[in-house]
C-alpha cells in the first residue's frame, strides 16, 4: 500500500491546475485593464 | 458576415452529429460493461474464443501463484457457476480474495479463462485502517 | 467600496476554509484500510465533481434565463461557469485516473461512469468553442445558451450512471445509506463546502473579466466614432 506517488500526483496536479486558471484570469485582467487605461487616455486626448 | 453565419451553423451541426454518435456508440458498448459468470457459461460453445469482459467474485481460498510460470490462478464466481482464471501480468491493488473483479480476455473449452487484463473494484465501504487491526 | 470589502471577505473565507480542508485530509482523515493512502484522493475528487455538476446547473438555469430575458449578464454567467466546470471536469478525470491506476489496475476503462463523464467534458469542451467563436454575435449567445441547456442532460445520467448500469465505479452514498467512517465523512463535508467557495470565487474572477472585455469594447467603439 505505499502509493505515496499516485496520491501526491494527483494532489499536486488539482493545485497546479487551479492556481494555473487562477492566475491566468488574473494575469488577462491586469492585461485589460491596463489596455482600458490606455484607450481611456486616448480618448480624453481625442475630446 | 453571411459566410461566417453559415459557417457557424454547419459547424454546429457537425459538432452535434459527432456529440450523438459519441453518446450513441458509447452507451451502446457501455451498458452492458461486462457479463456475468452465468451469462457467458449460458452462451454454450458460442462463448468460446471471443474476447469477452467477464465480472465476477474471487472465491476464496482459489487464488494459487505459480512462481515458475509468473501465472495468477484464481476462480471467479457470481454466486451459481464459476469459472477458472489463468492471468499473467499486474495485479492491482484491490485484488484479493472475495473482492470483485473484472477479467478481459477469453474463455476456452480447456484451460477455462484466459484474461488478458485484469481489473479489481474497490471498496464503496471507507473504513480507518485502526479498524482492521482490532 | 462595500463590493470590495465582500470580495476580500469572500478569498478570506475561501482560503480559510481550503486550509481546514487541507489540514483535514492530511493529519484527520484515518487512511483507509484497504487501499491506503491514496483513498485520500477522494476528497478533492468528489468535490471536483459537485463542483463540475455545480458548474454545469448553473450555466443551465443561466441558458434559460437568457432565453426568457434576453440580458448580457446571464450570457456571461453561462459562458464563465461553464468554463470553470470544464476545469473542474478536467480535475475529476484526471485525479480519478491517477486512483484507478494502483487501484483498478488501469488508467482508463470504458465502463458507463467514465464514459459518461467523458462526454460531460466533451460537450462542455464543445459549448466554449461554440460560445468563443460567436464572439459579440446576440444569435451566438442565443444558440449557446439552448446548446448549454441541452447538454445538461448529461448530468443526471452522469450521477445516475452507476445506479443503473454495471460498472467498476463504487457506489459510496447507496440510497440505504452510506458506510464510510464518519471522519472521513467529516473532511468531506470540509472539502465540499471549500470547493464550493472557491469556485464561487472564481466565477466572480470571471465575469470581472468578461465586463472588462465589454467596457473595453464600448472604449473602442466610442474612440472609433
Amino acid at each position: 500500500m505505499t502509493n505515496l506517488g499516485y496520491f501526491m500526483a494527483a494532489y499536486i496536479i488539482v493545485w497546479i491546475g487551479v492556481f494555473i486558471y487562477l492566475f491566468g484570469l488574473q494575469r488577462s485582467q491586469n492585461r485589460l485593464k491596463k489596455e482600458l487605461e490606455s484607450l481611456k487616455k486616448i480618448l480624453e486626448e481625442k475630446g | 458576415m453571411k459566410k461566417k453565419k453559415l459557417r457557424f451553423i454547419i459547424g454546429g451541426i457537425i459538432l452535434f452529429l459527432v456529440l450523438g454518435y459519441l453518446i450513441y456508440s458509447g452507451m451502446r458498448g457501455t451498458m452492458l460493461y461486462y457479463m456475468t459468470v452465468s451469462e457467458l457459461m449460458d452462451k454454450g460453445d458460442s462463448a468460446y474464443g471471443e474476447g469477452v469482459r467477464l465480472g465476477g467474485r474471487v472465491v476464496e481460498n482459489s487464488i494459487n501463484w505459480d512462481s515458475l510460470k509468473l501465472e495468477l490462478k484464481f476462480d471467479i464466481t457470481d454466486g451459481k457457476k464459476k469459472i477458472p482464471v489463468v492471468y499473467k501480468g499486474v495485479v492491482p491493488d484491490a485484488f484479493k480474495s472475495g473482492a470483485d473483479v473484472i477479467v478481459e480476455g477469453s474463455y476456452s473449452p480447456q484451460g477455462g479463462f484466459h484474461a488478458t487484463t485484469l481489473l479489481a473494484k474497490c471498496p464503496s465501504k471507507y473504513r480507518p485502517l485502526e479498524d482492521e487491526k482490532t | 467600496m462595500q463590493r470590495n470589502s465582500l470580495e476580500k471577505i469572500l478569498i478570506g473565507i475561501t482560503f480559510l476554509s481550503l486550509m481546514a480542508s487541507l489540514y483535514a485530509i492530511f493529519f484527520y482523515a484515518p487512511l483507509e484500510a484497504t487501499m491506503g493512502l491514496v483513498q485520500k484522493v477522494w476528497y478533492f475528487h468528489l468535490a471536483s465533481a459537485w463542483v463540475t455538476f455545480l458548474a454545469y446547473a448553473v450555466v443551465f438555469v443561466a441558458g434559460i434565463l437568457y432565453l426568457s430575458r434576453k440580458k448580457r449578464c446571464f450570457d456571461i454567467l453561462g459562458y464563465s461557469s461553464a468554463g470553470i466546470g470544464v476545469v473542474f471536469n478536467t480535475l475529476v478525470l484526471v485525479t480519478g485516473s491517477i486512483w484507478a491506476k494502483p487501484i483498478w489496475g488501469t488508467w482508463w476503462t470504458w465502463d458507463s461512469r467514465l464514459s459518461t463523464t467523458l462526454i460531460l467534458w466533451l460537450m462542455y469542451i464543445a459549448y466554449l468553442m461554440l460560445r468563443t467563436s460567436s464572439g459579440e454575435d446576440s444569435k451566438g449567445a442565443r444558440l449557446a445558451a439552448v446548446f448549454g441547456i441541452v447538454a445538461f442532460i448529461d448530468v443526471p445520467i452522469v450521477y445516475m450512471s452507476i445506479r443503473w448500469w454495471r460498472t467498476i465505479h463504487p457506489l459510496v452514498f447507496k440510497s440505504k445509506g452510506t458506510e464510510v467512517d464518519p471522519a472521513m465523512l467529516t473532511t468531506l463535508l470540509i472539502s465540499l463546502v471549500a470547493f464550493t467557495l472557491l469556485y464561487l470565487c472564481l466565477l466572480r474572477q470571471r465575469i470581472a473579466l468578461e465586463h472588462l472585455k465589454d467596457e473595453l469594447e464600448r472604449v473602442k467603439e466610442k474612440i472609433r466614432r
